[in-house]
């Protein structure tokens, strides 16, 4: 048997070469835009973005995607956030706050069903989702939702969630280190898991050197 | 009448000297047999649409109001007026041993020994005559009662219908299985219909120049109101209408009054006669009673669907779609629960409301036995004017994202689903409010804001120089805002913000120019 027969076999997948699966639409950040499967955030698919600290979810990292796609359905829609997403911020990343359509729900039944129609609407660009744990069978519901809807589907777990099971697409874990948000991909469809993506805040990047703290006011 | 020859709309317009135009009847026994065939479809061809009125009269009105239309023995209903009982509808077995409208009660009980006499009943009347004119608003949505009669505008519908001669046949077999031998007149003016069918004529006339000649053999009593002015009419030897339209219009005005002049020019359409249409009920209400009562919220939905159902028939008849609805359970220890269902727009359709009515309900439990359901609507919507796009087979997008909205609310409740928009204010608490699905207002904003912010400040340590937050330090940047704003309403705000840095972690942090202490605000 030579070897391009044995490559020809359907069982057989090469690990190297990523499948392009569907839409995406770009990141923004040059090191996930080149690492993830078809250049960015998968559209039709469910991401789990893993966080240390939920109420420091990393917002900015999803703003130039949201941006970008908000305008193409009439809602983009946030379930259960940690905080309050805040108007003014969200207007400065070009977001139309017109779109956004925010739900409080504190039963996770109530925000898992939320998720679910949202998603399969075919009415929201993207659903963000703060779901306090989610079971397998969850993400797999969620994750057919969105290959039904279309849309792009974000949930940001605890770093809890880093060994459960799950159907998403994609599957991040993000660190906060010194140098940067440092990215391993826990899961990829169709593309290798990559470990160590270094993201670099856009205000750190616009900033200079930050100045000594002896800048703040004298009396404490 | 026989030497009156048959002469079509389109005549009456070029020969004008023809001035007997014969009435075209629509029942065999009228006193003209003839087809009207010919006449309506050249009627229809006139570009400006004419109003054509149907006046409908009830002759059994008074005994079928109270339920009395299937007795063989001789009935009549009787009305007291002053000392003397008067009959006012006989039935058919009273009208045949001699029984009359008019004749005093004893004078019908000798006649005929075994009448049987009811005292009639007006709200029954009214009741019944309400509920024929709800009937009748399936044809035109402009019905309006005058009278004992009904008066309707059809002249907007006879196209739907197939023609003036078809609608006027629906109208004719629906009322006659309802009632006992219904006039039916269908004339261009409202004043001559009403006034042909009370005197028991049916006819159908689509053409102004036709009215004079079917009223000017009425008995011109019927034109003037008051006893008075009756007597004097046969003093004048007057006997029909023909003979008071012949007369001079400044002498009748002045010796029987000007109203009567002006009812004769509204007879022949030369004065406008606009009639007030029934308006439908401000509120739907039905219930359904359960005898046992219900304990699963499940078991409730046959009876829903029942209660949608007739609300479906309600909206369809008044030409309407319903805005909001509430469901109100009553449960055996007389506690009564409200479940409104909202819409973001007006509905009719039964399926969709019943799917939100079912989300809607989704989060109710209740550990007691429901008794009774009501099913109350309080706002309507006319019907969009707009017919449905032909070619539109798919839903439009509009449709579905209302849809989603519609769903979360139910389910969640109005206020968990909300846009967010900002507000003019410098304090950063304030910048920011809950609005309206969509109704969100973006102001434009000079100094970076963050993405998060947290509802209660977090308090922040600072040791020896540094800022700490549990295990995490922040590196202050540079200086960015001092806010001191609102001490007009007791909220004032002193503060100096900046931004601080923890890893990728970029904070908005500020010092309390009073107090001294620190916090974190929000999160870039």
């Amino acid at each position: 048997m030579s070897l391009e027969s044995c490559l020809q076999r359907r069982d057989i997948w090469r690990g190297k070469k990523a499948a392009p699966s569907g839409d995406a639409v770009a990141t923004g950040f040059a090191a996930l835009d080149q690492h993830l499967p078809n250049g960015g955030w998968p559209q039709h698919a469910l991401t789990e973005i893993l966080v240390e600290d939920i109420f420091y979810s990393p917002l900015w990292l999803l703003m130039p995607a949201l941006g970008r796609i908000i305008s193409s359905r009439p809602w983009q829609i946030w379930i259960a956030p940690p905080a309050i997403p805040y108007p003014p911020g969200l207007n400065q990343h070009g977001l139309d706050l017109s779109k956004i359509l925010l739900i409080n729900a504190s039963d996770p039944a109530d925000i898992l069903w939320s998720a679910e129609q949202a998603l399969r609407s075919r009415a929201c660009s993207a659903v963000l989702c703060w779901p306090s744990r989610l079971h397998q069978s969850a993400t797999r519901r969620l994750q057919l939702a969105a290959e039904q809807g279309g849309g792009l589907g974000i949930c940001f777990q605890n770093e809890s969630a880093l060994n459960t099971h799950s159907m998403a697409a994609l599957k991040l874990y993000c660190r906060n280190t010194d140098d940067g948000l440092c990215i391993d991909l826990i899961k990829c469809r169709g593309g290798p898991l990559h470990q160590n993506l270094m993201v670099t805040h856009p205000l750190s990047q616009s900033t200079a050197t930050p100045r000594q703290h002896r800048d703040a006011p004298r009396k404490t | 009448m026989h030497q009156e020859r048959l002469s079509t709309v389109a005549q009456l317009h070029q020969n004008t000297k023809h001035q007997t135009a014969p009435p075209v009847p629509v029942r065999g026994n009228s006193d003209c047999n003839r087809s009207p065939s010919d006449t309506l479809p050249k009627a229809r061809r006139r570009v400006v649409q004419e109003p054509l009125w149907v006046a409908v009269s009830f002759p059994f009105l008074p005994l079928e109001a109270l339920g009395k239309t299937t007795q063989q023995q001789p009935m009549a209903v009787y009305a007291q007026q002053g000392q003397t009982h008067t009959v006012i509808t006989p039935n058919q077995p009273a009208q045949k041993s001699g029984v009359r409208s008019g004749m005093t009660l004893t004078a019908a009980q000798v006649l005929s020994p075994a009448l049987q006499a009811v005292p009639q009943d007006v709200s029954a009347e009214s009741e019944w005559l309400a509920r024929l004119a709800l009937l009748a608003s399936r044809w035109t949505p402009a019905v309006s009662i005058a009278g004992d009669d009904l008066l309707l505008e059809i002249s907007g519908s006879t196209r739907l219908f197939g023609g003036a001669n078809q609608l006027l046949g629906k109208i004719r077999s629906r009322l006659t299985f309802e009632t006992q031998s219904p006039c039916i007149s269908a004339m261009p003016t409202a004043a001559s219909a009403l006034l042909c069918v009370r005197n028991g004529k049916s006819l159908c006339i689509t053409a102004k120049e036709g009215i004079h000649a079917v009223i000017r053999k009425l008995p011109a009593k019927a034109v003037v109101a008051g006893a008075k002015q009756q007597r004097a009419l046969k003093q004048y030897g007057i006997s029909t209408v023909g003979d008071l339209l012949r007369l001079p219009r400044d002498g009748l005005a002045r010796r029987l009054g000007p109203d009567l002049v002006h009812q004769l020019d509204r007879l022949l359409g030369k004065q406008a006669d606009p009639q007030a249409a029934i308006a439908p009920p401000p509120v739907f209400q039905q219930d359904s009673a359960f005898d046992p009562g219900i304990a699963n919220t499940g078991q409730l939905m046959p009876f829903m669907e029942i209660l949608l159902g007739k609300l479906k028939a309600h909206l369809i008849q008044h030409h309407v779609l319903a805005e909001q609805l509430e469901w109100h359970l009553l449960n055996d220890s007389n506690l009564s629960v409200c479940i409104p269902v909202y819409l973001t727009h007006p509905r009719g359709n039964t399926l969709d409301l019943m799917k939100l009515c079912r989300l809607a309900f989704e989060g109710f439990q209740t550990p007691d036995l429901i008794t009774h359901l009501s099913l109350r609507v309080r706002r309507f919507a006319p019907l969009p004017s707009s017919s449905a796009d032909l070619f539109s087979i798919l839903p439009r997008t509009t449709d579905r994202e209302i849809s989603l909205i519609e769903r979360l609310q139910n389910r969640l409740g109005r206020q968990a689903v909300q846009g967010i928009g900002m507000q003019p204010d410098h304090r950063p608490e304030k910048a920011w409010s809950r609005c309206a699905v969509g109704k969100a207002v973006a102001l434009s904003h000079g100094a970076q804001r963050p993405l998060w912010l947290f509802d209660t400040p977090r308090s922040i340590q600072m040791s020896n120089r540094q800022l700490l937050l549990g295990s995490q330090s922040f590196l202050l940047q540079r200086q960015r805002e001092r806010i001191c704003s609102g001490w007009w309403d007791s909220q004032s705000v002193r503060r100096d913000y900046y931004h601080a840095k923890s890893g990728a972690l970029r904070a908005w942090v500020f010092r309390d120019l009073d107090s001294g202490i620190w916090q974190l605000h929000g999160i870039f």
